[in-house]
């Protein structure tokens, strides 16, 4: 935390190493999540880049007492990709989630370091009911709203609110566990 | 809408329809219960995020930061020489006020009534060099440091030829001088006023790099001889020679007559650091200071000095 605000500092500064140290510490997790939805590695740059010039204009939005910089990052990154997953058509989207069954978890490549709160993380929503499990992945990886997720499995949107809150709350739990 | 958790749980995903997004981040603006409920659930949301991480193409860092540049210029060096030792004090003093609980809050602090006065105080004696309020809010603490970062942002934006603008100098005398001062005291108040707190928390007072206690010695120096001649100790054609830490400064005793052609009428040895916190008002006079030759003109000299602090 202490780290993320001196990169806010310097940011706030002007001062470009800052920028650079933000960049080679969290662009991975940036491009990562925006690669995922999108599929599209020429989208997904272009989000990163996008991200990480508003963090350069606008540092003073991070806010270090309510969240760390990578995840805040990351929200950005996903929201991002999503609004340019529903500028497409919504038909489209529910194929391309299902298609996945909606399960799959990203895969994380071997020569990236995952720490022991990934692995904690990942574990947590393993661990989730396969149906709870579906839902979060399907509003979380694939940007869909929770009533596309009742329509993508065929379940009430009220069942498809239940199941996704649940989820994200058995995963709180076990955050809170390690932070 | 507190029954209504798992509705806080899909906005938290991003996965409300567009409407009801906007109607429940409405809803958690005002409603303090559900903000906290929210926190957890955007943790945990934030961390399911990094679970994708991929390394991005080598170029793209390139690009990225050429974009950058071309939408904001970096900062100046000089400026960020001057903006860097605010920087580090404004990111202590706020870590000590999130160590503070209720009842420290209360407590007196350096000169002030409460901790939480010493904030507003301090807040508003940045402003004079803000130029532009922070977010209003009723948290001191948050209030405070937004507006610590509107002045940084504002002194970078405007880079090297923005040092020299003039601006008020907190304190009891209505001065102007270039913002390059203003920054060094900014930087010795919030210093000071971190003390206080330190205190408050029974804490051992810390002090800056002999470097930055140089430059708050000498911002002061600059000052003391009109302020001699303000309290009407002015006295004109004498010098004292003052030994601090490793260095020594000749100083007019009167803003009216030059240095040169002046004479050497008395000695003053003290720390630095000493020095400094005499002229926060933070040490009586003499505190501790080694006097040789006119004894009247260096407690002048001293007294004055310590009159010379922002509260």
């Amino acid at each position: 935390m202490d780290d993320d605000l001196r990169i806010r500092d310097g940011l706030l500064a002007g001062r470009e190493d800052a920028l650079a140290e933000a960049y080679d510490t969290h662009a991975a997790a940036v491009y990562g999540i925006a690669l995922h939805l999108t599929r599209d590695s020429g989208v997904a740059e272009d989000i990163v880049q996008d991200v990480f010039v508003d963090l350069w204009l606008r540092p003073e939005r991070y806010d270090p007492g309510r969240s760390r910089l990578r995840g805040w990052l990351c929200m950005i990154s996903r929201r991002r990709a999503i609004d340019w997953l529903r500028r497409r058509r919504t038909q489209e989207l529910h194929r391309h989630a299902l298609a996945e069954s909606g399960v799959v978890l990203p895969y994380v490549e071997d020569e990236v370091m995952t720490s022991l709160a990934h692995k904690q993380v990942r574990k947590a929503v393993n661990e989730l009911p396969f149906t709870h499990r579906q839902a979060i992945v399907l509003a979380y990886y694939h940007g869909l709203t929770y009533r596309e997720v009742g329509v993508a499995l065929g379940i009430p949107e009220g069942t498809a609110k239940y199941r996704l809150s649940s989820a994200l709350r058995r995963i709180a739990e076990q955050v809170a566990a390690f932070t | 809408m507190t029954s209504d958790g798992e509705l806080l749980a899909a906005f938290v995903v991003g996965a409300c329809p567009d409407v009801e997004g906007a109607t429940v981040a409405e809803h958690l603006d005002r409603c303090a219960a559900c903000a906290a409920e929210a926190g957890p659930l955007r943790t945990a949301a934030e961390w399911l995020g990094e679970l994708a991480e991929r390394r991005p193409p080598r170029e793209l860092r390139a690009r990225v930061l050429t974009a950058a540049r071309a939408a904001r210029p970096p900062g100046d060096a000089e400026v960020d020489r001057l903006l860097a030792p605010y920087a580090a004090q404004v990111a202590a003093f706020d870590r000590l006020l999130g160590a503070l609980d209720e009842p420290h809050w209360l407590r007196p602090a350096g000169p002030h009534a409460t901790v939480r006065d010493l904030v507003v105080h301090l807040r508003a004696n940045d402003a004079t060099v803000a130029g532009a309020p922070g977010v209003l809010t009723p948290d001191v603490r948050r209030g405070w440091r937004s507006q610590t970062e509107v002045l940084v942002r504002t002194v970078a934006g405007a880079g090297r030829a923005g040092l020299d603008r003039p601006v008020p100098l907190a304190g009891r005398a209505p001065l102007r001088r270039p913002l390059r001062e203003a920054l060094t005291q900014r930087a010795f108040e919030t210093w000071i006023h971190a003390d206080d707190v330190r205190a408050v928390l029974g804490l051992v007072p810390e002090v800056p790099n002999p470097e930055q206690l140089m430059r708050i010695a000498d911002f002061a120096l600059r000052l003391l001889p009109g302020a001699l001649d303000a309290a009407g100790r002015g006295r004109p054609h004498q010098v004292v020679r003052l030994t601090l830490t490793g260095a020594e400064r000749l100083v007019t005793l009167s803003a009216a007559t030059p240095a040169t052609g002046s004479t050497v009428v008395a000695e003053i040895a003290l720390s630095t650091e000493r020095f400094c916190r005499l002229v926060a008002g933070r040490l009586t006079p003499p505190a501790g200071a080694a006097v040789t030759g006119d004894t009247g003109a260096a407690l002048d000299f001293l007294a004055v000095a310590a009159t010379m602090g922002c509260d």
